[in-house]
């Protein structure tokens, strides 16, 4: 019961971290989504991905933090501190102290974060069998073309996704091929190759995982704010590519005029997200790439070194709190 | 008509036919079936579950059906892109349908218009350079 009990009281705090840094961005989502505008879409990318992964980073080091003590001492590097203030009802240390009575609360609190990332998992993993059984009904029923990596689609609709999982195959349509002009279609395909390249589909099925335990509004906007960012991520190579950046906004407009393409979620179409935000972007000039993770670097070393120094106020500070909640 | 799920083996049994023109059973298992050990049973029913979707039409001759094409590759190509449509327009996606599709917010004709402006200028701006 001992080991039960500590689990469910650990996987609680993290519970509770977890909601914590969710309900944080969610608050703060505004701020940041204004901060996030002023980036380069690789940024851009990489700060949503970020921001996703902070519930649950959170929620891992919430133990480290309140069993801080007990783990140094458990490590060797210092003796854990119970035996200095007896007169405390309840320790959270796992080595000198009995664990609190359960409460069903607490295994309840315990639970959620586990069922909502459960639940991300199995609903990725559905959708990642229904894209890979779409993917090989297309490959199935798809052409070689003259290059090697693209699939022709017999279909009139302009259609170009890069569809399966975890690295995806091209394929472009011959309503894709009618509606372009031999310049417009290597747009077309060094776009999606980029997909392919910086390994999109499994970053998103990793995205949205991470997001199951975000508040669902802020989760699709950040989702929205990254399937952008990687797509202009590959508007720009491409571009790169054929050194011309208004040929691709040109290829663009003409897939929209045609209604643009039309993809599952575990797809990537050419034209399937951000449409506007990409055209007016390509008549920018080509984004200027931050100095690379400079202030990211400084903060993420500034958190950890605030984490250590205030891991045992927090490990006192949740003695407490674990107490009058339960009334010890 | 509903949106066939095809199998691997019915995917190369529609390949055959849609190679061979007309084909039977026999001549089909010894391609499809015999190379990678498969029976000729199983082959067999492959073209039965094809003949009941409605992808191949079949007569007989003499003790043996021959099966031909009821569609085309591009018609079954249409039929599972269409079937993406479907998902993505139908009146009522369910949540996992929802969840599945990346519905992209279509541009209105006035947005289209004005960049499409916008380029032509900046097209004819660098012309002039």
């Amino acid at each position: 019961m001992k080991v039960e009990s500590w689990l469910a009281l650990t996987l609680a705090l993290s519970s509770v971290a977890c909601l914590g840094a969710a309900l944080a961005i969610r608050l703060s989502w505004r701020l940041l989504a204004r901060f996030m505008e002023k980036l380069t879409p690789r940024r851009q990318s990489s700060a949503m991905l970020a921001l996703l992964a902070t519930p649950l980073l959170c929620a891992l080091a919430m133990p480290l933090l309140a069993f801080f003590p007990s783990l140094l001492d458990l490590f060797g590097v210092l003796s854990d501190h119970c035996g200095h203030h007896v007169h405390h009802a309840f320790h959270l240390c796992f080595l000198h102290s009995a664990p609190p009575p359960l409460h069903w609360g607490v295994v309840v609190l315990a639970m959620a974060p586990v069922i909502l990332i459960a639940r991300g998992i199995f609903g990725e993993a559905r959708m990642i069998m229904r894209t890979r059984a779409l993917a090989a009904d297309f490959h199935a029923l798809s052409t070689a073309s003259e290059d090697a990596d693209v699939r022709l689609l017999s279909t009139e609709q302009p259609q170009a996704m890069v569809m399966g999982w975890p690295v995806g195959r091209i394929f472009v349509s011959r309503g894709m091929g009618a509606l372009l002009d031999e310049s417009s279609l290597v747009v077309v395909k060094e776009h999606e190759r980029t997909h392919i390249a910086h390994r999109d589909v499994l970053r998103k099925s990793l995205a949205r995982v991470l997001g199951s335990l975000m508040f669902p509004e802020t989760r699709a906007q950040i989702l929205d704010i990254l399937d952008i960012a990687r797509e202009r991520i590959c508007d720009e190579r491409a571009a790169e590519i054929v050194g011309d950046r208004l040929l691709v906004a040109e290829t663009l407009l003409r897939i929209e005029r045609a209604h643009g393409t039309t993809v599952p979620c575990g797809a990537l179409g050419v034209s399937a997200k951000g449409f506007e935000v990409r055209v007016r972007a390509l008549l920018e000039d080509t984004p200027r790439e931050q100095r690379a993770h400079t202030w990211a670097g400084w903060l993420a070393a500034l958190l950890s070194i605030a984490a250590f120094t205030a891991a045992e106020h927090m490990h006192h500070g949740l003695e407490t709190l674990v107490l009058s909640l339960i009334g010890g | 008509m509903d949106n066939p799920k095809l199998g691997d083996l019915e995917l190369e049994v529609l390949e055959h036919v849609w190679e061979q023109g007309e084909v039977d059973i026999k001549s089909a298992h010894q391609v499809l079936g015999e190379p990678r050990g498969i029976t000729h049973n199983t082959v067999q029913s492959a073209f039965k579950r094809l003949w009941e979707k409605k992808l191949l039409r079949r007569r007989k001759e003499g003790h043996a059906h021959l099966y031909s094409s009821k569609i085309s590759r591009q018609e079954l190509t249409e039929r599972l892109v269409g079937e993406l449509i479907e998902q993505v327009a139908g009146p009522s996606p369910s949540v996992a349908l929802e969840a599945f599709v990346n519905l992209a917010a279509r541009a209105g004709e006035d947005t289209l218009a004005e960049l499409e402006e916008l380029v032509a200028r900046r097209r004819q701006d660098r012309g002039k350079k």
